[in-house]
């Protein structure tokens, strides 16, 4: 069983006046793939060396299967690491960096042998196995390192940042080749990255971070649909989610969002929720870019209510999609728009906003109501 | 590393013109023969026949060279001072090099308790005169049996290339990122493995460095040799070269010629290291 | 290779071993304690190279074993234990082999031998030593204390011994000495008390050091030696520097050439320069009087024979700081250079500004070490002055002098003390005012952001990403 279990867990740095690491409690099963995600300083990279050993654990217990691992060596935790940087050592070849560990444990040279050329050929790098790295491109020498943790058949696969070397192109491709790997080895990988797209892409779940204090722990389609607050909202999805200062209204049976210049009615079943919940009347308000649609072109589904006007601020054509940068009353914000739209730079546009996906958070705690 | 920079100092975009080229040519052949000449004067010397230090002629090779005194000097006393010098010198500097790389190792690689002053100690070691712990030292020898053997002159030359040893290899430590050791612990590599296995053959270049600055200082080192040596067959080369230009005679074909082959071993491990010369020696600065 | 044979091989190895060891004590005891005939000295060897074999097949077929399939931690134990014991046995033959032969050779060949037997034995022993300093603070520190900071201690161990038995415990002696009247009249019952040591001192600065020269003009003198010399180190340097650092054909054979005055033993260097002073025969008089000069006299003139230490010096000392300055040239980024080209900098300003500055780093600990090297040079000034004139005598050629020449040895201890609080004044100062070794007490850029934090290991540091 190689379930990971982090029981409040804290990390203190002499010195510093916050923990780096506050209170995390985390449940990783077994063959899951965890994505720790946050921005920098956020404290995934101290979460996962603690979980490698390379850290050490002030306050809490973090637990490999059923064993407590807080005063057991790095060698002896059955895990294996893919840094940032890859660590290769720099004067052996690639067989040798992948035999290294292999050769430590004293494991005989013809298993070492079969495993190393194993894991080469799934890597796609058996014609290296002889050179030094520093005779290799980036992306093969991210290989080697996958390939070194590969061989030693652990538990627990941890990955630090590994993709943000490598050029857009690659990193892509390479993302696919990781959740693939991830499926055929069948076994538990924490991932660590400040990249919500390799987040969403590749996670069975994902535990964003921010400050050292876990904000959500949950699958890449509830941390889009239904974020737990205002963070972990505009951090998942790109481009980020729209904010707005806003005052709920109530004319009648019906509440309106009033964001001022404009306002917009708050679906029924929001609605009730809303009045169940004594959301206060300053709130802020949230709503994706693409939830927000040319009225001429309003994809099926989505009704007109929430109607308003705008002057169009920049156009950007992707292709497959065109970002609206718009502006109503004092309120910049970012549409996502079918690629069929007219609309053009210094125009005015009808945007409707989809309610059915909007969002409302709490001004002070920024904890999300819908 | 690259051995250069992509563009020079001097170096215009295309290249120093052809007179820069020609100046600066001409003064490092001004610079090289002020550096060789009393080099050469020295081989000059040892190829004259008989005594003719004494002579007002400049010229490198004498019309008469004979290599008659370097066959005086390796037929006479004098190999045994070699002998001396080298058994001494090899064995105290692979040692000086591995309880330097250890020691270095320690102060690069963890923050313990008198750190900061134990690198401000190495430095001020370096500041004491050679006279000052001379005397102490003979006299500590004297009252533990040291003097007048070998035991004695090999433990104070291992231990006194240390602090230098420790700068330099502390430095090139430094320059290694600290991710290979993780990767080797998770890998299941104890600490030492680490260092033996991962840490050592990265620092190759300062490792020979130190090797050939501990060869040097005790291949070189007159002071210490003439106050613990006396007994006449237990010398080295720096004793036996400093009384041949003696009270009296002086055989100067033959001290040249002694000179002259004192100097080839250490200046060959020179050579030979000069490659890592500048790569070892960051001395706190980064890595080229 | 199955685990079966696996540990056959590991038993037989450990076997192997065991009997090296013993044979190898036998022939260590033979060798002492048998007499010397032909046939006892060839048995005395006959056991050593036979211990020597079975040891070496010992770690041989214990390394075979390590290959194969072992069970586990016990079966690769004993292989392990069996190499080192393998190990030691050829290391006891091999010693008994060398010291038999030393004691057997010919008279004219024992001193050699012997001497050779002497210099292993005791390198094995302050190995042994090492060791054992190592294996006991391990034991304190990391098994009794438990302290985190036990593997950092054990590595260093054996170095801060060396340095106590070398450094501090001489300084402490020579505090000592400082505080008495010994000399070679006082030298088998020397006083030691406060007196003592307050008239050392003050016969330091008041009475003649030597014969004549006083205290401060010799201070001045080391003074101005060194301000001499360590300017003349750098611009050497920095221009011969300067004028390496491009790619050109030859560049090679210049820096090879460039190092001979560090390479060569000062000895013979200082020697060869001292045999070029000579009046007559001299290549300086010689060139001096070809150009229609006077000739000078270099050994007997005060002033000139300062002046000739000074250019020996100079000439031995410009390599290194040449080197250190290449280095540090081309630490320098070739974009910043280009940069400034294209802001139209000239050179003298990117030297100013860019070459300058971003040497500092390099320069500075460079010219710390120069001065304290000049300062305490004592080869040059030593042996260019041949006729031993007072005049040119440095600081720490006059506290030789004093101390072995004149045996003045508590005088000599006091003057010695002088000497180093000047220069560690200084030092304190020139870092200070520099700050030249902010970078060198913290630890690497690399190590800084993450200490090692394992327990038996570091300590807690630095920020995360």
């Amino acid at each position: 069983m190689a379930s990971i279990t982090y029981e409040n867990v804290f990390k203190y740095y002499p010195g510093a006046e916050h923990p780096a690491i506050t209170d995390l409690n985390l449940f990783v099963e077994d063959k899951e793939f965890l994505v720790l995600v946050g921005p920098s300083g956020c404290g995934k990279s101290t979460a996962l060396r603690m979980l490698a050993g390379l850290e050490e654990i002030s306050k809490g217990t973090i637990k490999i299967g059923d064993r407590v691992v807080n005063e057991i060596a790095p060698k002896d935790r059955d895990i294996a690491m893919v840094f940032q940087s890859y660590a290769l050592y720099p004067h052996m070849s690639v067989y040798e960096n992948m035999a290294f560990a292999l050769r430590t444990r004293g494991t005989p040279k013809a298993e070492i042998d079969r495993r190393v050329r194993e894991a080469a050929q799934i890597l796609g790098i058996e014609p290296y196995l002889d050179r030094k790295p520093k005779a290799l491109s980036g992306g093969q020498r991210q290989r080697v390192a996958l390939g070194r943790a590969i061989v030693r058949e652990p538990k627990v696969f941890l990955m630090d940042e590994p993709l943000s070397n490598l050029d857009a192109k690659l990193r892509v491709a390479t993302r696919a080749e990781l959740t693939k790997l991830h499926q055929r080895l069948q076994t538990t990988f924490v991932y660590v990255t400040h990249d919500q797209v390799e987040a969403m892409t590749m996670g069975t779940r994902i535990a964003v971070l921010k400050d050292g204090l876990l904000q959500q722990l949950d699958s890449p389609h509830n941390l889009y649909s239904t974020p737990g607050n205002k963070f972990v909202a505009g951090f998942i999805g790109s481009p980020a989610m729209n904010f707005f200062d806003a005052r709920i209204v109530a004319e009648g049976d019906a509440l309106w969002v009033d964001m001022g210049a404009f306002r917009v009615p708050v679906p029924a079943e929001h609605a009730a929720v809303l009045r169940q919940k004594k959301v206060p009347a300053e709130v802020t308000f949230g709503i994706r870019p693409e939830d927000i649609h040319d009225a001429a072109y309003l994809p099926k589904g989505v009704t007109p209510d929430a109607e308003i006007n705008v002057a169009v601020d920049l156009v950007e054509r992707l292709g497959a999609e065109i970002l609206v940068y718009m502006i109503a009353g004092e309120q910049n914000f970012l549409a996502r728009v079918d690629n069929r739209t007219l609309v053009r730079t210094g125009e005015t546009m009808r945007a409707v906003l989809n309610m059915q996906r909007m969002h409302l958070f709490d001004r002070e705690t920024e904890v999300a109501y819908i | 590393m690259s051995e250069l920079p992509v563009r020079g100092f001097f170096k215009r975009s295309r290249g120093d013109s052809p007179f820069a080229r020609i100046l600066i040519h001409l003064a490092l052949i001004l610079a090289c023969v002020i550096t060789v000449y009393p080099a050469l004067r020295v081989i000059s010397v040892s190829l004259r026949p008989g005594d003719r230090l004494l002579s007002t002629d400049l010229a490198i090779i004498p019309p008469d060279a004979t290599l008659g005194n370097y066959v005086a000097v390796l037929t006479g006393a004098f190999p045994s001072f070699l002998w001396n010098s080298l058994i001494i010198t090899v064995s105290t500097a692979v040692f000086g090099v591995i309880l330097a790389a250890t020691s270095a190792y320690a102060f690069s690689r963890w923050k313990f308790p008198g750190r900061g002053p134990g690198l401000v100690f190495l430095l001020a070691t370096q500041m004491i005169p050679a006279a000052m712990l001379t005397v102490p030292i003979y006299i500590l020898a004297v009252r533990l049996g040291l003097f007048d053997s070998y035991r004695g002159l090999v433990l104070a030359y291992s231990v006194s290339s240390i602090p230098f040893s420790i700068w330099i290899l502390k430095g090139y430590y430094d320059t290694i990122p600290v991710d290979l050791e993780e990767a080797a612990m998770i890998d299941g590599a104890s600490r030492i493995t680490a260092f033996v296995k991962v840490i050592l053959p990265l620092s190759t270049p300062a490792l020979a460095i130190v090797f050939l600055f501990n060869f040097m200082t005790a291949w070189n080192d007159y002071l210490l040799a003439r106050i613990m040596l006396q007994k006449e067959a237990l010398q080295t080369w720096t004793i036996g070269l400093t009384r041949m230009q003696g009270q009296f005679q002086t055989q100067w074909g033959q001290f040249a010629a002694a000179s002259v082959i004192v100097s080839i071993p250490v200046m060959a491990l020179f050579l030979y290291s000069s490659k890592w010369l500048i790569s070892g020696l960051t001395l706190g600065s980064v890595k080229g | 290779m199955d685990t079966d044979q696996a540990n056959k091989q590991t038993s037989l190895a450990l076997i192997l071993a065991i009997a090296g060891i013993l044979v190898a004590a036998g022939a260590g005891v033979g060798v002492f304690l048998l007499a010397h005939s032909a046939g006892l000295n060839l048995l005395v060897l006959a056991l050593a190279l036979v211990a020597g074999g079975l040891a070496f097949a010992a770690t041989y077929l214990a390394g075979k074993a390590k290959e194969s399939v072992l069970p586990g931690q016990a079966g690769r134990q004993s292989a392990d234990l069996a190499a080192v014991l393998g190990w030691l046995g050829v290391i006891a033959a091999g010693w008994s082999l060398l010291y038999r032969l030393a004691l057997m050779a010919p008279d004219t060949e024992v001193q050699t031998l012997l001497g050779l037997g002497e210099v292993v034995q005791t390198l094995l022993l302050i190995v042994a030593g090492a060791a054992a300093i190592s294996g006991l603070t391990y034991l304190i520190l990391g098994v009794i204390f438990k302290s985190r900071h036990a593997l950092p201690f054990t590595l260093l161990a054996p170095a801060i011994v060396g340095l106590c038995l070398l450094v501090v415990y001489p300084m402490g002696y020579e505090v000592r000495l400082a505080f008495s009247n010994m000399s070679l009249r006082h030298f088998k019952d020397p006083t030691y008390a406060l007196a003592e040591g307050w008239q050392n001192f003050k016969e330091v600065f008041t009475e003649p050091v030597l014969k004549q020269v006083h205290f401060f003009p010799l201070f001045l003198r080391t003074v101005l030696w060194t301000a001499v010399q360590v300017p003349f180190h750098v611009l050497g340097g920095l221009l011969l520097a300067l004028l390496l650092n491009r790619p050109m054909k030859l560049r090679g054979l210049y820096r090879a050439l460039l190092v001979i005055p560090w390479a060569l033993p000062p000895i013979v260097a200082i020697l060869a320069w001292r045999g070029e002073f000579h009046y007559e025969y001299g290549f300086l008089n010689i060139m001096l009087r070809g150009l229609g000069l006077a000739a000078v006299q270099w050994k007997s003139n005060p002033t000139a024979n300062f002046i000739a230490m000074n250019i020996v010096n100079i000439w031995l000392g410009i390599p290194f700081m040449m080197v250190i300055l290449l280095g540090g040239l081309q630490s320098i980024p070739g974009e910043l250079y280009e940069a400034a080209e294209i802001d139209g900098a000239t050179w003298g300003q990117q030297f100013r500004k860019i070459t300058w500055p971003l040497l500092q780093p390099v320069l500075t600990p460079a010219i710390i070490l120069g001065v304290i090297w000049t300062f305490n040079n004592f080869n040059v000034p030593f042996f260019i002055n041949e006729n031993e004139l007072e005049s040119s005598d440095i600081l720490v050629t006059a506290l030789f002098r004093a101390a072995f020449q004149y045996n003045q040895y508590g005088f000599a201890a006091a003057f010695a003390f002088v000497i180093f609080f000047i220069l560690l004044g200084f030092s304190i100062f020139y870092i200070n005012t520099t700050g030249a070794l902010r970078g060198v007490t913290e630890s690497a850029p690399a190590t800084r952001r993450r200490r090692f934090s394992l327990r038996l290991g570091g300590s807690k540091g630095g920020s995360e990403k």
